[in-house]
């Protein structure tokens, strides 16, 4: 019978893999309802981010310009991405897979300059140190992750309600064409978009590098999590991609905690039976 | 009736097929192992690529996660022979048939309650489920480590599979009935219908077509030759591990489908050898296979989308409209 | 007899209500026309009856029988078929086969996978006669992109023909074509078989007092007059309404 500290533990760690899971599936979302894509790379982004982040943090022992560096590398990328290549392909189906062919370009220049070395990223050092839960210690800074997401959360609500650019966002997503009609430059409301996505992807993968370890293959896995959420949560709204990011942080915590072989089978088997009886996610 | 193809179309496949009679057949006589070996390679993976453009080429439905039959082919294959000691070869295919077939009524029906962009989604996250299940599987699939000793078939014939030309010409029999099948099934008024669905679902719909049970049909074929394919390359190495189901191995017969063109029945059997020699070439000078096959990727994407069999379709469109513009 | 009948009929987008209400019959064989202002709803009600879209409220039937769940593609089995406003062929495919595949769509070898689409001489041969018929033949192996905006209206009416409909919908067939060219497909539509019935939208009034015995009239959505060419052109409603701005 599991106790109520392991459940605590069980249920803050599930919610602060949630956070950085939201972090990606939000981009994802936004590019797939504005840009309709699956930008494929988005995993890479989150791993490249690691290492560059990892490597400045490391080498300048400051976390923040760690973070400010994996996030701005990544933002750069996309931008160029969008800018260069994205804008050029003339369907869906091309612009997927240019990323895909993006994901294998990306992982080999990251094994040739990292190697196969998973890096290590210490949090920074105020956010050290941990918490009494019951019998278990738990990271401050995982408890700080939860916060950030959460602050994250809030604000894209904001911005997306409450400001201009948010607007031009939802019209995009229900209408392209009304929004070039009437005026707004469709093409850099897509670079912005797959900018600020490639961003939140930076931002998860600098500040995910303590709690997950960055290695070659973290951009298939973290893609397919951040997928298998969109399945999940709904492909269409962040509410979804939150509420799917926080099911499948948990059900990752709770099959890692309570059933360790079997934790990769539980996340696909919600996910099936999500396919199974609401194949656009449970927010529709 | 008129005649379909013009005497000089008929001139010119004649051509097609003495040359790709010469290649196939007589050339393995007089080159090394290694290449003959190359050659098996290209067939079953250009098996493999014909399947994926059965949905991608005339369907128009892109699945990243068709390694799943490729994987479950070899996977039957393996267990069979290794775990059940099975020693039946047409058993074993049979049954992967069959496993691949079912996987694909499911995942098929799983993955078509959606289209477009969503589509392309729960095939990645189905094939990936499946990647884990493999993977994580110790007990049945050996896991990480995978299975091993995987004899070639033994057919009662005076020529022994384990000699590397004697396989090639076996797999070059399922490789002439699989192009034949295909071939047929693309002419077919299913096949046709098909190419109208790729191009104009709702009207089709509008015109009185079942369009989902055509996609639901097709995937399940593609599924089908998939895990054909994937059992003959288990024969081909001796061994399976979970790399056959990964996203790797679906992205890469997605890329030979399209280097060779899509839009040409043939097209993914050249994009399997131009995309397997490359990366043999490659893979002996340096180990960023993966480099080079995004970059083509990219490439082939931006420049040739159309693909190497498409390309001179592709010029004559842009002549055609050079030659057009001419007259004004 | 009744061939198409719309009980009750509605369909709202959010607040948006595209057709309020409608009640309509048609008799088979009759030739009637949907005429009403701009977003009066008569594409929608024609993609209610298609089964392109699904009332909010009401039924549809299709000789009797409730077709109201019964998805696109079955309804053209019950014997419907439609054209459409906005040109929906099948652009980079040839004209025959667009035909072809429109005319294979009610053959039984529709799903056969191992003999040649071209081995079944019967589909030629019925595309030849529809082409024929419809003029195109000579340009039977264009791109249907490649028609002039008149030679693909006749298309999209070949293409409808092809099921042998006992119910066709015409939606605006006329739309964008000169005289010449509307006179003439007029003529053709004048040239379909007595227990075909007929259904247009249009805004064409002309084309409308040639071709329709009994007209309804939309407007916002809502069936606001029903009748005879004379009754119509006579209703104080209509003329207020719609063919008050024709003048």
């Amino acid at each position: 019978m599991p106790q109520a500290d392991q459940l605590a533990l069980v249920f803050l760690n599930g919610i602060t893999f949630g956070m950085l899971l939201f972090l990606l599936a939000a981009g994802l979302v936004l590019m797939l309802g504005v840009m309709r894509i699956i930008n494929l790379a988005h995993g890479s982004f989150y791993m490249l981010a690691g290492f560059i982040g990892t490597a400045v943090a490391v080498k300048t022992g400051n976390f923040a310009l760690g973070a400010l560096a994996g996030m701005g590398a990544i933002g750069i990328l996309g931008l160029g991405m969008e800018r260069f290549f994205l804008r050029r392909l003339p369907g869906h189906l091309e612009q997927i897979l240019f990323t895909l062919g993006c994901v294998y370009i990306f992982a080999d220049l990251a094994r040739g300059i990292w190697g196969g070395h998973p890096q290590l990223l210490p949090p920074p050092a105020i956010l050290e140190g941990s918490v009494l839960i019951g019998d278990y210690q738990f990271p401050v800074y995982r408890l700080a992750i939860i916060f950030f997401g959460l602050v994250i959360a809030i604000g894209l609500w904001l911005l997306l309600e409450k400001t201009r650019f948010g607007a031009i966002i939802r019209a995009g997503v229900d209408d392209k064409e009304m929004v070039a009609g009437i005026g707004i430059n469709i093409k850099l409301v897509f670079t912005g978009v797959f900018t600020f996505g490639a961003l939140l992807a930076g931002l998860a993968g600098v500040i995910g590098a303590p709690i997950l370890t960055v290695n070659l293959g973290l951009d298939w896995t973290i893609l397919t999590l951040a997928l298998v959420v969109m399945v999940v949560g709904g492909l269409r709204t962040l509410q979804g991609a939150l509420l799917g990011s926080l099911l499948i942080g948990l059900v990752d915590s709770v099959g890692t905690f309570f059933f360790p072989e079997l934790a990769m089978f539980l996340i696909f088997g919600v996910m099936a039976l999500i396919l199974a009886f609401r194949p656009y996610g449970i927010v529709r | 009736m008129e005649s379909v193809l013009s005497r000089a179309k008929q001139i010119r496949y004649a051509l097609y097929l003495l040359a790709g009679v010469i290649i196939f057949l007589v050339f393995p006589q007089f080159i090394s192992s290694y290449y003959v070996l190359l050659l098996t390679e290209i067939l079953i993976y250009a098996i493999f690529a014909l399947s994926v453009n059965l949905l991608l080429g005339y369907t128009g439905l892109l699945s990243l996660g068709q390694a799943a039959f490729w994987g479950a082919g070899g996977y039957t294959v393996a267990l069979l022979v290794v775990n059940a000691g099975v020693d039946n070869f047409w058993l074993c295919i049979v049954a992967a048939l069959l496993v691949s077939a079912i996987l694909g009524f499911v995942f098929g029906f799983l993955a078509l309650r959606t289209t477009g962009v969503y589509f392309i989604m729960i095939t990645l996250a189905l094939g990936q489920m499946l990647w884990a299940i493999v993977w994580r599987w110790h007990s049945l699939t050996g896991g990480d480590d995978g299975l091993s000793g995987i004899t070639r078939p033994d057919l009662g014939l005076p020529w022994s599979l384990w000699d590397t030309t004697n396989f090639y010409y076996f797999i070059l029999i399922f490789f002439a009935i699989a192009v034949f099948l295909l071939y047929r099934i693309t002419r077919s008024p299913f096949g046709r219908t098909l190419i109208g669905i790729r191009e104009n679902e709702s009207r089709l719909q509008a015109l009185g077509y079942n369009t989902w049970r055509y996609k639901y049909i097709c995937f399940v074929i593609a599924a089908i030759f998939g895990g054909l394919a994937g059992a003959l390359k288990v024969y081909q190495d001796g061994f399976i591990s979970p790399t056959y189901c990964s996203l790797t191995v679906s992205a890469m017969v997605l890329l030979m489908a399209l280097i060779g063109g899509t839009r040409v029945f043939a097209g993914p059997i050249f994009g399997a050898g131009a995309v397997w020699i490359i990366r043999s070439i490659v893979s002996s000078y340096t180990g960023y296979w993966n480099l080079i096959l995004g970059i083509l990727m990219v490439i082939v994407v931006m420049f040739a989308p159309r693909g190497i069999a498409g390309y001179p379709a592709q010029l004559k469109e842009r002549y055609g409209i050079l030659k057009s513009r001419r007259r004004f | 007899m009744e061939s198409l009948r719309a009980e009750g009929v509605s369909k709202n987008f959010g607040s948006l209500y595209a057709v309020q209400n409608v009640s309509l019959s048609v008799r088979t064989g009759e030739r009637r026309a949907i005429i009403g202002p701009n977003g009066a709803g008569k594409t929608t009600l024609f993609n209610l009856f298609t089964g392109q879209l699904k009332p909010s409220a009401g039924q549809t039937y299709m000789f009797g029988q409730d077709v109201t769940t019964i998805p696109v593609h079955q309804r053209v089995h019950l014997g419907l078929a439609r054209t459409f406003q906005v040109m929906n062929l099948i652009f980079d495919l040839s004209v025959l086969d667009n035909v072809q595949l429109a005319i294979q769509a009610v053959m039984p070898f529709r799903f056969a996978m191992f003999r040649s689409q071209n081995a079944y001489a019967n589909l030629f041969e019925e595309a030849q006669s529809l082409l024929t018929q419809w003029g195109l033949w000579e340009r039977r192996k264009e791109l249907a992109r490649d028609l002039s905006y008149g030679e693909q209206r006749r298309v999209e009416l070949a293409m409808a023909l092809a099921s042998k409909p006992k119910i066709l919908l015409l939606d605006e067939p006329t739309s964008g074509l000169s005289e010449a060219e509307a006179a003439s497909l007029i003529a053709m539509i004048r040239g379909l078989g007595q227990d075909t019935t007929l259904i247009i939208v249009e805004h064409d009034m002309d084309v409308v007092f040639e071709l329709a015995d009994y007209i309804t009239v939309l407007h916002y959505g809502q069936v606001i007059a029903e009748g005879t060419k004379e009754e119509i052109k006579a209703n104080p409603k209509v003329r207020e309404v719609y063919l008050g701005e024709e003048e």
